[in-house]
């Protein structure tokens, strides 16, 4: 039994995987180019330069998001389910966790500061720590 | 909800992967289910009663009822 595709669903799952990486990849380049371009590559007073790098980043970007998007559409309802908990459980904690962290700040408790950077690792972490926890939890990684 | 899916799965000599090949979903999905750990939603209920020949309530029973 096979999707109107021709591809079975492995096969499905498989290309999407490869067509997130990619642009993945695609962004983070675009990324580095934005942030190391000025100075290195280009004089930090062409502001065109720095313009034109940020749009193809933000274009990488956008193609990123719809090939994520067509990544998780592609998924069976178990593995959906298991990453919209993971993705509620992140985005929760990022708000949580981190206006908590800024009251702290604010108030001198803590005085360390924190970019951006941290609160991308600290959802990075929380994502991947979610998904692998529910997938033990659920037993899918047990052998037939 | 109680489920017949591994006993019939056994019946028709087939292995997780395979039917979940046949189902159009992941190997760790036809085990969730077989483990009562995963309830199907309506349409993948369906295609395992079609797959199978049988009826819904052939393959899924409400344990409350």
């Amino acid at each position: 039994m096979k999707q109107q595709t021709g591809l079975t669903f492995k096969q499905r799952n498989k290309l999407n995987t490869i067509y997130l990486a990619k642009w993945t990849l695609g962004w983070v380049l675009t990324l580095a180019l934005a942030s190391i371009g000025p100075g290195s590559l280009w004089a930090e007073t062409n502001t065109l330069f720095s313009i034109v790098a940020v749009i193809i980043n933000i274009c990488a970007g956008i193609m990123m998001i719809m090939a994520n998007k067509r990544h998780l559409s592609g998924l069976d309802e178990l593995q959906q389910r298991l990453h919209l908990n993971a993705m509620a459980i992140t985005l929760g904690g990022s708000l949580v966790f981190g206006l908590a962290y800024s009251v702290l700040q604010t108030s001198g408790v803590i005085s360390l500061r924190q970019g951006i950077s941290h609160l991308v690792m600290f959802m990075g972490i929380t994502y991947f720590v979610c998904v692998v926890l529910m997938t033990k939890q659920l037993g899918t990684e047990e052998e037939e | 909800m109680k489920n017949r899916l591994k006993v019939l799965r056994a019946e028709h000599n087939l292995t997780q992967a395979k039917l979940a090949e046949l189902l159009d979903v992941s190997r760790q999905t036809v085990n969730a289910i077989e483990k009562g750990k995963f309830d199907p939603s309506l349409p993948l209920a369906f295609k395992a009663a079609r797959l199978f020949k049988l009826t819904i309530e052939d393959i899924f029973q409400d344990e409350e009822a």
